[in-house]
């Protein structure tokens, strides 16, 4: 059945793509565009997070972490060196590959939950970090990027969101590019056998910790690209808005609501979470209410559909039940 | 110098009690049942409201409420557990891991909804008294928290060790399928995990209230902390989460002390990558790990 959608999901990923160019056309309020920006760049996250947290099953809470890498070198660079946002892209892809590696070390000669352990305790750390130095982080209080620069495509800096859309939007081709081609390579399908059953990967001769650390490397360097582009959208960033655990947490959710393991899947569950969670925030506000939907959110995915939203555009859903069922632990 | 050394010690030490306190309830959940619940800050901040609500009902000052948190932390762990863990028995272990980071995130919200978001504190005189031994202080609440922590886990360690409860506990830890056919009822085993290993997170909330504010993002903090002791304790072992979670609150204070206190979990983090690294069964684990 999966080999069935492989085939028929670049059409429905082209159809998609020419829809999305076409949608700054019509859609004119720059307060959708702004929203629809973050759909884009949560369904890029979530893809990204997808390829180690879906394909191998291998849960972060740190890429969070990754995105504020991103983010804080584009916006910082910029205003401390007045170099655009481009050039910051290799610096960021450095740090966040460096950190992966540290991360993913030690972690991955074990199994289950010490992955997300470290993960968890890595961004809450990088979080603490960008407090504590406070003189060129602007600690809790945050920093604007600076206006220095000349406005214009080079500098990343626009009068309204629409290049944006359409940057987000080449991202996540990209991304989804990605993807398509990981799912097809050694890496990717080992990373699933992985997930099925380690013990049997390992003993057919798979080295895991190599499959499981290049797959988490490659996710973590796609999240802090899309990051430079979220902080320069967002034009201010404080250690809550990139690095929080709720970011962590929603970049994960977006895949885990639409069908961890699948190209559409996180696309899916942005285009609905994203919506969602803005609507709940003019609703009850930033806190509480809207941040009980990701809580909820999770619960009842876990309980009733383990294969997230996805599982109801497949005809033979039922068949994936039984096996989701008798996966050991 | 030595009299900040001594006193960062002592602050030290008393913190790591608490820090002890909930790694075991971790530790015993994660060694009878393979879970790690990333839930468990939030009730250890349950456990604070409840006494809050104990506090607000019967009045009196936090311990007095002792029985009544213990029961609602009972029926608190029990409706999770039938609702949600109970559903993912036999699934794999990234279900467990996304369902308490689901539950964490919730619980913390709901009683942000239903409390609000501002400080509630218990007023009572004993919260601000010390006790001086030569020229260090003692905070009492401090004492008292560290004092019961030491006596619950010597308590729970004896349940484990030489009753017929803590035999059954035993058992399924080692080998869940045997034990079912040895004819113990795991599932029954699993809930009683779950729930006595709330109740120390509750109660551990409750020994912190005269100490912490009560807010709904007060569990944070131990969470992350709570989760590493575990770990660089070993699995299931309740002697590693007691010497990590001492160890742990040492090593923060001093670094809080001389460093900056924003870093004191970044020293717990770089110390857990190490222990990661070089002896992945944790201090005093003996077998290879697999969650």
């Amino acid at each position: 059945m999966i080999r069935k959608n492989l085939k028929r999901q670049p059409l429905i990923l082209l159809g998609l793509l020419l829809i999305l160019l076409g949608v700054p056309l019509v859609v004119k309020s720059n307060y959708y565009i702004s929203i629809l920006v973050y759909c884009l760049a949560f369904a890029g996250l979530g893809s990204a997070w997808n390829l180690i947290g879906g394909y191998g099953g291998q849960i972060s809470w740190c890429h969070s972490g990754f995105l504020a890498i991103g983010a804080y070198t584009a916006i910082m660079i910029q205003k401390y060196l007045g170099i655009s946002p481009w050039l910051t892209i290799g610096i960021g892809v450095v740090l966040s590959f460096c950190l992966a590696t540290m991360i993913g070390y030690g972690t991955f000669k074990l199994t289950g939950a010490y992955f997300s352990l470290a993960t968890m305790a890595f961004s809450e750390i990088l979080r603490l970090l960008l407090l504590y130095f406070k003189g060129i982080t602007g600690g809790a209080a945050g920093m604007y990027a600076p206006n220095k620069l000349k406005p214009g495509f080079g500098n990343l800096m626009f009068q309204t969101d629409v290049p944006f859309y359409y940057i987000m939007l080449i991202m996540l081709a990209l991304v989804a590019l990605v993807a398509v081609i990981f799912e097809k390579t050694k890496t990717g399908q080992y990373l699933r056998a992985i997930k099925d059953n380690e013990t049997a990967a390992q003993s057919l001769g798979i080295e895991t910790f190599k499959v499981k650390l290049r797959a988490f490397q490659l996710s973590a360097v796609i999240t802090s690209v899309i990051g430079v582009f979220y902080g320069t959208f967002l034009g201010f960033i404080d250690p809550a808005s990139v690095c929080g655990n709720d970011v962590a947490v929603k970049i994960g959710l977006v895949a885990i609501i639409g069908g961890t393991g699948t190209i559409m899947g996180p696309i899916m569950g942005a285009f609905i979470l994203v919506p969602l969670i803005e609507f709940a925030g003019v609703l009850f506000g930033p806190r509480g209410g809207s941040q009980l939907l990701y809580g909820l959110g999770i619960i009842l995915i876990v309980l009733f559909m383990p294969d997230g939203l996805i599982q109801l555009f497949r005809q033979k859903a039922w068949g994936k039940k039984e096996k989701a069922k008798s996966g050991g632990a | 110098m030595s009299w900040i050394v001594g006193q960062a010690i002592i602050n030290g030490l008393l913190a790591g009690g608490i820090y002890a306190l909930i790694s075991t309830g971790v530790t015993i959940i994660f060694g009878v049942m393979k879970m790690i619940n990333f839930a468990m800050g939030e009730f250890l901040m349950i456990g604070m409201y409840m006494t809050w609500i104990g506090y607000a009902v019967f009045g009196g000052n936090g311990y007095t409420q002792v029985l009544f948190a213990i029961a609602a932390m009972v029926v608190t762990a029990y409706v999770c557990f039938r609702l949600t863990i109970e559903k993912l028995l036999g699934r794999s272990s990234t279900a467990y891991i996304l369902m308490t980071v689901g539950l964490s995130f919730f619980l913390q919200n709901l009683m942000q909804i239903i409390f609000g978001p501002n400080y509630k504190t218990i007023p009572s005189s004993i919260n601000t008294q010390s006790i001086y031994v030569g020229e260090y202080s003692i905070s009492v609440p401090k004492l008292i928290a560290f004092i019961c922590a030491l006596v619950l886990i010597f308590v729970i360690s004896e349940i484990m060790n030489r009753t017929s409860l803590g035999r059954v506990m035993r058992a399924t830890a080692e080998k869940t399928n045997v034990a079912e056919m040895l004819g113990i009822d795991t599932k029954r085993t699993f809930t009683i995990a779950f729930i006595m290993g709330i109740v120390l997170a509750g109660i551990a909330g409750l020994l912190l209230t005269p100490i912490y504010d009560i807010k709904p993002t007060a569990g944070t903090i131990f969470k992350s902390t709570a989760l590493m002791i575990v770990v660089l304790g070993g699995e299931g072992s309740i002697k590693g989460a007691f010497i990590c979670g001492m160890f742990v609150g040492l090593v923060e204070q001093l670094v809080a002390t001389f460093i900056s206190p924003d870093l004191g979990p970044a020293a717990i983090f770089v110390f857990f990558l190490l222990v990661v690294y070089f002896r992945p069964q944790g201090l005093f684990g003996q077998r290879r790990r697999t969650v």
